[in-house]
């Protein structure tokens, strides 16, 4: 395909008409026009202004090919922002993937993906794949304070956080050239991130089961359910849950919302996913957990948000990487204050006083490592 | 004397010598070139202090006088320039400083090469052009400026460091697509 044939399609993909592209670079849509046609090639300031305004790298316009679209999975997209953030992510994973590359682990993903021959998938597939995870990966009994880590320091997952509307939705993505990423709300409180990331964890291990066929990019209700039940399963086992229960209880005959709060923090879970979990264990029935959820409705989120904390846009490990591509020269400062999300100023004083200061004491250290 | 021919190819280097309120002494002792991303683009930046909301640095004065020259160069020509190295030998150079870097290969001028990006040096050594590179410091010397900066980026020492790299490389093999 030539670069006009995939500016045609990047500007299509960006939701941009050519005179909207043409508002947001002040280049006469004559110019776009003849760029779309091949009649010539933009200068290199005219490509990183199209390149900015389309969320796309300059070298994107010249690969060989046809551009593949980017499946991105959403739990309800968000109608008005929703392609640009859903860009952002793309390019936001696109960076950690070149990063990786070049000073990291080239390493995709290790994910153990699931298979279910020709037969459905079904609850209990869901909670052996929870099991099973949890297993593999040594998350514990209570999963929810390692899950995010384990996810993107051992699986190679890349997890955003960004803000925005309507606040009970998150993203995930799966594709050959960038690897798995999952897109979390900064705007939600850190047990519900919890749930959504083992929500989002369940899409990426069943991508080849569930991916397949027409409509690819929309998970069915059937589908949003076996990933809820996924999410409870893994960040709530059983055992440890009725051990908890058992030891809330001690000897009462029922449990109020502060003991329900109480085993919500052991699990790193919002009081309604571990009511739904107890509901799943029969621990509690499904018409008095109702009742309950009812009466404390707004109790909780007000309770759960005391405590929380905004999460950073981009992983620990992005932010290590590109501080080493910056001192490898694998990356200028303008694009390490682009990868960081920052401004030139804020990266050039990063760069002088934090990194470019170490290679000037040679204050890297290094250490052998015996071979037994 | 002539002037010293000088390309920028880092707007941190626009950006420091407007911090020391050097820019119009190199601009009036050197024949400054950059190009237009590096000038119109990401040259600006706001520098905030306190409540100030800070000011865009304007190079047009300049651009308009003619006091600097400014190049613009095709895309094209660009990518064919980042095509030559392996996609794992950088992860991205600024748009800026590949636009000079292409431009710089595509002609014979004799000019001075600056920037206080480790990437710069190491490609610039990468192609055997590491003698062409000057740090701020060595330009502000040249100038009859010589001070002492912050920064080791703008250090003699830092582009030697980096050029060396960039130029064992080049000799061991690293980082140009075997053609």
């Amino acid at each position: 395909m030539s670069f006009g044939s995939r500016l045609k399609w990047a500007r299509e993909a960006a939701g941009l008409t050519q005179k909207q592209l043409s508002e947001a670079t002040e280049i006469g849509i004559s110019s776009i026009s003849e760029f779309e046609t091949d009649t010539r090639g933009p200068s290199a300031l005219q490509m990183v202004l199209i390149g900015e305004a389309v969320r796309r790298r300059s070298d994107f316009f010249y690969e060989p090919g046809e551009p593949q679209q980017e499946v991105v999975l959403w739990r309800e997209k968000p109608v008005e922002s929703g392609t640009q953030i859903e860009l952002q992510l793309i390019e936001l994973a696109g960076q950690f993937q070149r990063l990786e590359q070049c000073v990291g682990n080239p390493t995709l993903f290790e994910l153990p993906m699931a298979s279910c021959g020709n037969r459905p998938f079904g609850y209990a597939d869901a909670e052996r794949l929870a099991h099973d995870f949890r297993k593999c990966h040594s998350l514990g009994e209570r999963p929810g304070s390692t899950l995010l880590r384990i996810l993107e320091e051992v699986c190679r997952v890349k997890v955003f956080h960004l803000p925005f509307e309507p606040s009970g939705t998150a993203a995930c993505t799966l594709d050959e050239r960038y690897g798995a990423a999952v897109l979390l709300n900064s705007n939600n409180i850190r047990w519900r991130r919890n749930f959504d990331l083992a929500h989002e964890l369940f899409h990426l291990l069943t991508w080849k089961i569930f991916r397949v066929g027409e409509n690819v990019a929309l998970a069915s209700e059937q589908e949003e359910k076996l990933a809820n039940y996924f999410a409870g399963s893994l960040l709530v086992p059983p055992e440890p849950l009725r051990l908890s229960v058992g030891s809330q209880r001690n000897g009462k005959n029922s449990l109020d919302f502060d003991d329900l709060f109480e085993i919500a923090r052991q699990f790193d879970v919002s009081v309604q996913a571990l009511v739904w979990q107890m509901v799943s264990n029969k621990l509690i029935e499904k018409a008095k957990a109702l009742e309950m959820l009812g009466k404390i409705d707004g109790k909780v989120e007000l309770w759960e948000r005391r405590r929380d904390e905004t999460p950073p846009t981009r992983p620990i490990r992005f932010e290590a990487l590109a501080r080493e591509a910056i001192e490898k020269g694998m990356i200028g400062t303008g694009m390490f204050a682009k990868y960081m999300g920052i401004s030139r100023r804020a990266a050039m004083k990063i760069v002088e006083t934090e990194i470019y200061a170490g290679m000037e004491h040679e204050a890297n250290a290094e250490v052998e490592i015996n071979d037994t | 004397m002539p002037k010293l021919k000088l390309m920028i190819l880092d707007a941190g280097v626009v950006i420091k010598l407007h911090e020391l309120e050097l820019w119009s002494s190199i601009v009036e002792r050197c024949d400054v070139h950059l190009s237009s991303i590096v000038a119109l683009c990401e040259s600006k930046y706001h520098e905030v202090k306190g409540d100030d909301w800070g000011r865009d640095i304007d190079l047009s004065a300049d651009i308009n006088n003619r006091s600097i020259t400014i190049f613009d160069f095709p895309q094209d020509a660009v990518y064919e320039f980042k095509s030559q190295f392996d996609p794992s030998y950088f992860a991205d150079l600024d748009a800026g400083e590949a636009e000079s870097l292409a431009f710089l290969v595509h002609q014979n001028d004799d000019y001075r090469i600056s920037s206080g990006d480790a990437i710069v040096y190491k490609v610039l050594g990468n192609l055997n052009l590491g003698d062409q590179g000057i740090s701020l410091e060595e330009i502000l010397e040249t100038c009859g400026l010589g001070r002492k900066i912050d920064g080791f980026q703008h250090t003699k020492a830092f582009r030697e460091q980096l050029t060396r790299l960039g130029a064992t490389d080049m000799v061991q093999g690293r980082g140009r697509k075997r053609k």
